[in-house]
């Protein structure tokens, strides 16, 4: 896995077993150990305030995992527009 | 042998109220408890006068092969100083070991055994000793939080022998030191990211009810429907499906040992955008197991 992201092969790596989910960068400062993990099973457990509703956690997933989150964005900071992953 | 850890509930941790309940959950979690017995303070080397009045009861609750063994203290009160002289009593036991130590059953403490070997060997009287570090989670047993349900999941007996389950158990500490509520964020965003600007992002008020619904629907008795099932049944009935849910195109990775899967926008025009910002957008490993601070080779 970390070969992967050291050839270059990926930006991000997911790694999962089905009930976690793991998210790995090749620009993390050490590319092994610095990951993002989610428990899906324990997020789509959580229910929001109204009934059949996703909690906040849901969320997590949701916005991190997703495709739209992989594609680069186009992002103005300070005047100049440059691209970006994750906003 | 329990291949995943158990889905714990609240009330599993409610019926933490007596040692018998403890017992049970630990056989639960797949630990061999057929060997309960009441053990003396002076067996277990405990003769310290000021640890030795505090202890009510010691129980041994399960015993895996002599390498791995899980003690219940029952005591007056527990302070951070009994527990060191508890924890220190051990330094002088061989194996390995998992404490878990109340007063009234209401609050839990599971204290994880770590030795510490000396910097450098020596001999003789002045010789640096092994040291035992005790690493606590503590435990309401009526309100247990999200996070710390999540940690006791993880003592789940999973994996092939005593050594290697106690390795897991000193992962699961550490994650727990660093988990969030919601997540585990090992250093990969900053704490700001997700706690901040995440939850600003006009994304985040998106209606994420279809999605959810249908991860619930895919999940839904997972256990019992996918428990068992190859690789190959698994990526169809459930990794796919998902990965569509999330907007992937999901094609399977032909290099033995390589991903399992690698992952393109369904939408052709933004297969250009991926292929602008990246060769491969992105790449999935499958493993059946994750318990270490890093993720295993896929198999």
């Amino acid at each position: 896995m970390v070969s992967l992201l050291e050839r270059g092969d990926a930006l991000w790596v997911i790694v999962t077993n089905g009930r976690l989910w793991r998210l790995y960068s090749r620009r993390a400062h050490s590319r092994a150990t610095n990951y993002y993990e989610i428990d899906l099973s324990d997020l789509l457990a959580d229910q929001g305030p109204g009934f059949a509703e996703p909690g906040d956690a849901f969320g997590y997933f949701w916005l991190l995992f997703r495709c739209d989150s992989f594609l680069p964005h186009t992002v103005v900071r300070q005047g100049r527009e440059s691209r970006a992953f994750f906003s | 042998m329990i291949q995943l850890d158990i889905n714990l509930g609240y009330a599993d941790i409610q019926a933490l109220s007596n040692a018998d309940g403890v017992a049970a959950f630990f056989e639960r979690l797949g630990y061999n408890t057929d060997v309960r017995r009441i053990q003396s303070p002076a067996n277990l080397g405990i003769t310290t006068e000021s640890t030795l009045k505090p202890i009510k009861k010691i129980e041994l609750l399960a015993d895996q092969e002599g390498l791995l063994q899980i003690y219940l203290f029952e005591l007056r009160s527990v302070t951070v100083a009994l527990t060191r002289g508890i924890v220190n009593a051990f330094r002088l036991l061989a194996g390995n070991y998992l404490l878990v130590l109340t007063s009234d059953y209401e609050r839990l403490d599971f204290v994880l055994l770590e030795r510490e070997q000396p910097a450098a060997p020596g001999f003789g009287i002045g010789a640096p000793q092994v040291k035992v570090r005790p690493r606590t989670l503590t435990v309401e047993r009526l309100k247990p939080e999200r996070l710390r349900l999540r940690m006791l999941r993880r003592l789940t007996y999973t994996e092939p022998d005593p050594l290697a389950q106690y390795e897991k158990l000193a992962v699961a500490y550490t994650v727990a030191a660093w988990s969030e509520e919601y997540f585990n964020n090992r250093a990969l965003f900053s704490d700001h990211y997700l706690s901040e600007r995440l939850r600003e992002l006009p994304e985040w008020n998106e209606d994420a009810k279809p999605t959810w619904s249908l991860l619930r629907d895919l999940y839904a008795g997972a256990a019992a429907r996918f428990g068992g099932k190859d690789r190959a049944a698994l990526g169809r009935e459930l990794f796919e499906p998902i990965f569509e849910i999330l907007g992937f195109n999901a094609i399977s990775g032909s290099v033995p040992d390589g991903p399992t899967y690698l992952l393109f926008s369904q939408d052709q025009s933004e297969v250009n955008l991926w292929r602008y910002a990246l060769p491969i957008p992105g790449i999935v490993c499958w493993t059946p197991r994750i318990t270490g601070a890093t993720a295993r080779r896929p198999r």
